[in-house]
């Protein structure tokens, strides 16, 4: 989800995906970086995202990741999805013993 | 690490999928995953630490490298199986697309071949839809697979009415016997008058035993049949409606049921209607009675007069030989029984129901089929054909294809797929050719072939085309399709095409096949009409000019005793006599061709002892003034003259040549049993059993004497006979006007009538043979017209060197004689694989007849000269100038 996300604003290769991930999380979430190609794949083997080989901001090849149209749909239903998980969430803990 | 310092422009703007390259994806998985690697380092320099130090701890942030360049491999494999058959969807509309495209423009071109594909499809689905109606589907009976006749021979073959019938008390003593049928059951055909209700009607009935109806199975549409109940209790007065004389007599009424009718005099009632789909026997049968049970005293007589025809229903696990075995048995104990009528009556024989219905067309059919399936296959070659020339003007088109990178395997299945959309659109246009064509066929084969009802376009049939049209697409498109494997650089270097050869041989191989297939239908038709020939020259015997023959049956109560019903006769004689200008009348039991002969023994006695005499055609019960009416010529002795009734006959030339070869038949005298009777008179042969059946000994006994309802009334006239019929009618009814009237007609409808089989099936076979032959002339034509045009410029050579119009004409002819000797060859060769098909529907004419052979190469070797002479001829002409410019 966070990838799509990040895709949102404009098509990234893998290492922009993964800084723009580090900044706007502050470095809190540590992942094995490497991790994060399979997991591209699958989503582009998935449709929702077009791949396509571009050059990069300091002129090498690089690949491109674009949310596709079905990525969107996606994204926005994972959103919705989180969304209500995080409501009902919170609705159990704001239950607290009176 | 290869650093690429090409700039890559995005693979988007050139309009295609990245998958479309798919053969080098793997080292850019690498890459990608590297150029993170370098990423990161390059970034952590940048924070200042060291090169070494930021390569290792890029890498450790990464971690398993070639773990993760596996997974994503994994998957994109996965992609790209999915994506290669989207691929193939895609280009296969792509192709579709195409071919249409192009076929919208060429509407000429693609008309002549739809046009084509339609006839050759729309015939042979015409012929399917006959042979599936006729050959294939099943008899409208439950497990009628199951149905079984069964034929009744005498140990030696010996010349018998009605072959394999059974007796009437040998077929209750086999009833009783047999175990080994679910059921089993006997019929015999007869004419009754219906009277009352309108007028007089003659109706064609069946006479079944007790299990008629349960051997087949099926239940009537409103009431119920007879059954063994009926058969038990005696009682017989019952008779079943066929759904058409229900609805043209009755109305469709459905209260018909328990009302009582009367046939022939005696009062039956109606019990039940049958399905307007069953039709058994035949389909003229228009209604069923009960048959009466023998009485003792009847049973010696009829024992030796075999006219009823057995079938039945095989009980399960039974076979036609288990069966047949058990039948053989029961007749080898009659026979010792009764050694009299049935000595060496010991064998039976048990074939499929359907097998006997439709046996005698079975092969004229299948030849048919075949004919049609040869037709389609010439509009195959010839369509391949077309193709092959439109693929010369389309060399660049494809050229250009392959040099930007179309597989070979694309083009072909674009070449396929455009052929088989034109096939597609043949059968579509062919189904319509079909219905026509089954229509033509059900109206103007009516009587000649069984199951008529049973013929009709169903799903069945549209399957059939739908195949038919898949198949001839694939095999017309193949040829061009594998042919166009062009290599794109001489296609491209100049407008002709360098790979013509491969295509000529091709073509010229369509050529030979086309030659071939046509020879093999030409020779059939040649064939078939030398058949027909010789049947239309048949002498029947007898005069069938000006000669009107009216059928009836002589009512019951005319028929009460032999003066009464000899009296009526002579009144009705006289009153045809009567009408000006008839010559002559007389009358006979059965129609001339039509047998019906009487199986009567006589015995022969003389000083040698005894000797029996039987007719091979039976006894044919005529009066005074029939052999004169219909023109038979008295050999020796006399005719029966009017007022003479006595125990006389008359003989006819091949029974008095057989039995007295040295001596006059005239005054020998025969025994039918204690009755003596005497020859009187020997007369020419006539064909009794049919143009087609062969002369056998016939014993002419007077209708005088012996009492028979069937009557046959002849008069003949000075003048045609065609405005003769009404006043026969009126002169009959003049008489009496209650007399049904079976039928009116001059004799040479009937001679024609009984040419009807051949002459349709000659009719179907030379018309598909005609058909062949203009394709393959065309196919012809077309090859060596398009060989001399790619030629074109070497003739202007050699007529500029000095070549004479002659010598270019021979050159162009030595091309096509090769073809056209290899076709002949092949299609002799074929042709007496198909004479085995047609021998028994041929009359007077081996199969292998080499007249036939020689007459039908030789104008199908002219026909295809000359169709090779057009385009040579017009090469001759080319002048040498025009011929060098045209390079």
């Amino acid at each position: 989800m966070l990838i799509l996300k990040t895709l949102g604003w404009g098509p990234k290769h893998g290492f922009e995906i993964l800084r723009h991930i580090e900044e706007v999380t502050g470095e809190r979430l540590q992942v094995e970086e490497g991790a994060l190609y399979p997991a591209l794949h699958r989503m582009h083997r998935k449709g929702w995202l077009d791949a396509e080989w571009g050059v990069s901001e300091n002129n090498r090849r690089a690949r491109f990741y674009r949310l596709s149209e079905a990525g969107r749909s996606e994204l926005g239903r994972q959103v919705s999805e989180w969304s209500r998980l995080i409501r009902v969430i919170s609705m159990v803990l704001a239950e607290t013993p009176a | 690490m290869t650093r690429r310092r090409r700039r890559w422009a995005p693979r988007a703007t050139l309009g295609l999928p990245d998958f479309l390259n798919w053969r080098d994806v793997t080292p850019p998985i690498d890459e990608e995953l590297r150029f993170h690697i370098e990423a990161r380092a390059e970034q952590l320099r940048k924070q200042g630490w060291s090169a070494d130090e930021a390569r290792i701890e890029a890498a450790r942030r990464f971690g398993d490298l070639d773990g993760h360049v596996r997974a994503c491999q994994a998957t994109e494999r996965r992609r790209r199986r999915r994506g290669r058959m989207a691929v193939h969807m895609e280009s296969f509309w792509q192709d579709a697309r195409f071919a249409l495209r192009a076929y919208r423009r060429q509407p000429g071109f693609t008309g002549i071949v739809v046009l084509t594909l339609a006839l050759g499809i729309g015939a042979t689905t015409a012929l399917f839809s006959v042979t599936d109606g006729v050959l294939l589907r099943s008899l409208p009976y439950p497990e009628a697979d199951r149905l079984v006749q069964v034929a009744h021979f005498h140990s030696e073959p010996e010349a018998q009415l009605a072959p394999g019938a059974f007796s009437w008390p040998d077929f209750e003593d086999v009833e009783r016997g047999v175990t080994r049928f679910r059921h089993i059951a006997a019929y015999t055909p007869l004419t009754r008058n219906l009277v009352g209700d309108g007028s007089p009607r003659r109706l064609s009935m069946t006479l079944g035993t007790a299990d008629f109806f349960a051997a087949l199975g099926r239940q009537p549409l409103l009431g119920r049949t007879f059954d063994r109940n009926d058969a038990e209790a005696g009682v017989d007065d019952l008779v079943v409606l066929s759904h058409d004389l229900w609805v043209d007599r009755f109305g469709a009424d459905p209260d018909v049921l328990g009302r009582r009718v009367e046939l022939s005099g005696s009062s039956v009632m109606i019990i039940g209607v049958m399905p307007e789909d069953f039709r058994f026997p035949s389909s003229d049968i228009e209604a069923w009675m009960p048959m009466t049970r023998m009485t003792e005293d009847m049973t010696p007589r009829f024992r030796g007069l075999r006219w009823q025809v057995a079938f039945g229903r095989l009980d399960d696990d039974e076979t036609v030989e288990t069966a047949g075995a058990q039948v053989d048995v029961i007749l080898e104990a009659l026979a010792e029984q009764h050694p009299d009528s049935n000595e060496g009556w010991t064998h039976a024989e048990i074939v499929p129901l359907k097998d006997t219905i439709v046996g005698d067309v079975k092969n004229a059919v299948l030849l048919l089929f075949v004919a049609t399936g040869l037709v389609l296959l010439i509009a195959c070659a010839n369509v391949a054909n077309l193709l092959l020339a439109r693929l010369v003007t389309r060399d660049r088109e494809l050229a250009v294809r392959v040099a930007l990178g179309a597989s070979r395997g694309r083009l072909v299945r674009q070449g396929l797929i455009e052929s088989v959309m034109l096939a597609l659109a043949g059968g579509a246009v062919g189904m319509l050719v079909a219905w026509l064509g089954v229509n033509i066929l059900t109206s103007v084969s009516a009587g000649t072939l069984p199951r008529v009802e049973d013929i009709g376009l169903d799903w069945r049939t549209a399957g059939f085309a739908f195949l038919a049209s898949l198949v001839t697409g694939v095999l017309f498109g193949l040829a061009p399709a594998l042919s166009s494997d062009a290599p794109p650089g001489d296609a491209l270097r100049d407008g002709r095409s360098a790979t013509g050869g491969g295509r000529n041989r091709l073509r010229g191989a369509l050529v030979v096949g086309e030659v071939a297939l046509s020879a093999m239908l030409v020779i059939a038709a040649g064939l078939m009409l030398r058949s027909f020939w010789t049947i239309m020259n048949v002498d029947p015997g007898f005069d069938t000019d000006n000669t009107i023959a009216v059928a009836l049956s002589i009512p019951p109560d005319r028929l009460e005793s032999t003066d009464q019903t000899n009296q009526y006769r002579q009144e009705l004689l006289d009153a045809l006599g009567a009408i000006p200008g008839v010559e002559s009348v007389g009358s006979s039991k059965n129609p001339p061709l039509a047998g019906g002969g009487e199986p009567f023994g006589f015995e022969l006695r003389d000083e040698r002892g005894s000797v029996e005499v039987t007719p091979g055609s039976g006894v044919q019960f005529v009066t005074t003034g029939f052999f004169e009416t219909l023109g038979i010529p008295i050999v020796s002795g006399r005719a029966f003259a009017r007022g003479d009734p006595g125990l006389f006959v008359v003989v006819n030339q091949t029974l008095a040549t057989k039995h007295w070869p040295n001596e006059d038949a005239i005054g020998k005298r025969l025994y039918l049993g204690d009755n003596e009777i005497e020859i009187i008179g020997v007369v020419a042969d006539i064909r009794h059993e049919g143009i087609e059946g062969g002369t056998d000994g016939v014993v002419y006994a007077q209708s005088e004497v012996f009492r028979r309802s069937s009557v046959i009334l002849y008069a003949r006239t000075e003048t045609a006979s065609g405005a003769f019929t009404q006043l026969a009618r009126e002169a009959i009814w003049s008489v009496n006007p209650d007399q049904p009237i079976a039928s009116v007609e001059a004799l040479s409808e009937q001679l024609t009538r009984d040419v009807a089989r051949p002459r349709f099936f000659t009719l179907l076979v030379v018309l598909f043979a005609g058909v062949a032959l203009t394709l393959s002339v065309l196919g012809i034509y077309g090859v060596i017209s398009y060989s001399v045009g790619r030629r074109t410029a070497e003739i202007g050579v050699r007529m500029a060197l000095g070549a004479t119009h002659a010598g270019v004409v021979r050159m162009v002819l030595a091309d096509a004689m090769p073809l056209l000797a290899a076709g002949l060859a092949a299609g002799l060769v074929g042709a007496f694989w198909l004479s085995r098909l047609f021998a028994g529907l041929l009359y007077g004419v081996s199969p292998r007849d080499p007249a036939t052979y020689v007459a039908v190469t030789a104008v199908l070797f002219t026909t295809a000269v000359l169709a090779s002479l057009v385009p040579a001829a017009r090469a001759s002409r080319l002048s040498p100038v025009d011929a060098l410019r045209s390079e």
